[in-house]
């Protein structure tokens, strides 16, 4: 009996052991691929679920705002007057729910970003995050205001508060743009010293010597790429009158022959490896 | 005449045997072949087992599931089926992948469409 459980006991220490070296097989890979994950990716995708949520809220209460104020405007009575009011209040509020929501998650797909000069980064973070403070001392007092004349007042404040929120949000959007395309520029440049190995591998002779001057002419395409990159750079910056849809247009404009010549460099790349 | 001309049957039912009853012999354990080990059997059975257990695991590693990919990660589109497992083609496709998704003109978040201007005034 004494040998039995000997064996036993053998037999679940070997059992024991192989189990753990399958297990270091696979768990490398995974965490490689947890590292990739964005770190906001979850709550990014909350406050979308949350975004498209306020946006429903509102473009129903918008239809009531416009049907209450065209009422009055038709009736002159102290009720339609009321009703105008109490639905303008609302739409405003929710109105805030919308655009603070969007701020939140620009600020993240910003902090997520890379690619952008970090101090450029840095000050359009910081003022997602100031304009997200104004949004909520804005709602604040919408939330308080029941009459005509104070909803008058918050419909003047948003003009100067709508410039600030849009102006800051399409720069946030003009360094998203940006950075996702310098990151992937950074990117193929790095690749490029993993090649010459796969070349030589591959070719030998006259294909070889094919191959690199392909190479060569990859590289000449980067540094295009990374001129029209600094070039483009400069449309992202803030300008002395706020930053406007137009200047995130125009960044687009410049950045998509960027794009296409990416692309066509991927594609280089694969007919060279290949 | 002999025993078993015996005409009267009385007498040789009497007399003759009807069975011949054999007498079980009477076995010396000491001389009998010693039975095959329980334990070797054990033995047998435990190594069985762990052999089986052996191939189930090397069967488990040899067809290891394809990772799983966390939710906003899309599996890398292949290139021809020779390169799939390459690290550097592999590189190459995530490169391209990631190259998609900063495409400039794929506005993902475009600004919210809500009027900026709402107030008090007559539209109509």
């Amino acid at each position: 009996m004494k040998l039995t459980k000997f064996l036993l006991f053998s037999i679940f220490l070997a059992t024991l052991g192989f189990a753990s070296v399958v297990r270091a097989q696979i768990d490398p890979d995974t965490q490689t691929l947890i590292r990739q994950q964005p770190t906001h990716e979850q709550e990014k995708k909350d406050l979308q679920a949350q975004y498209k949520s306020y946006l429903t809220s509102y473009r129903t209460l918008s239809s009531q705002y416009e049907i209450s104020v065209a009422q009055y405007f038709q009736l002159q009575t102290l009720a339609s007057l009321e009703k105008a009011i109490q639905d303008i209040r609302q739409v405003m509020i929710t109105r805030n729910q919308v655009l603070d929501t969007y701020v939140k998650i620009l600020r993240l797909e910003l902090t997520d970003t890379h690619g952008a000069i970090l101090t450029d980064k840095q000050a359009a973070i910081t003022g997602l995050e100031t304009i997200e403070t104004k949004i909520a001392d804005y709602q604040i007092k919408v939330e308080a205001s029941v009459d005509r004349p104070s909803i008058e007042s918050r419909i003047t404040e948003f003009e100067t508060l709508g410039e600030e929120i849009e102006s800051t949000a399409y720069q946030a959007l003009g360094l998203i743009s940006f950075g996702r395309l310098q990151t992937n520029y950074d990117q193929t440049e790095s690749f490029m010293s993993l090649i010459d190995v796969k070349i030589e591998e591959r070719n030998t002779g006259n294909l070889l010597a094919e191959k690199k001057r392909a190479k060569e002419e990859i590289i000449t395409k980067l540094s295009q790429i990374k001129e029209a990159l600094e070039k483009a750079y400069q449309k992202v910056k803030p300008e002395s009158e706020g930053y406007s849809q137009g200047n995130y247009n125009s960044l687009s404009t410049e950045l998509e022959p960027i794009y296409v010549q990416l692309v066509q460099v991927d594609n280089y790349l694969q007919e060279v490896l290949r | 005449m002999t025993e078993m001309e015996q005409e009267d049957q009385t007498i040789f039912s009497s007399t003759q045997p009807l069975f011949d009853v054999q007498q079980p012999q009477r076995v010396n354990p000491e001389e009998v072949p010693p039975k095959k080990s329980k334990k070797l059997i054990m033995i047998g059975i435990i190594l069985a087992l762990f052999f089986v257990i052996i191939l189930v695991l090397l069967v488990l590693v040899s067809t290891k599931p394809k990772l799983t990919l966390k939710d906003g990660l899309e599996a890398s589109p292949t290139v021809s089926t020779d390169l799939v497992s390459d690290p550097v083609f592999d590189r190459l496709n995530q490169l391209k992948q990631d190259l998609d998704h900063a495409d400039p003109t794929n506005r993902n978040l475009p600004f919210p469409p809500v009027n900026m201007e709402i107030g008090f005034e007559k539209k109509y």
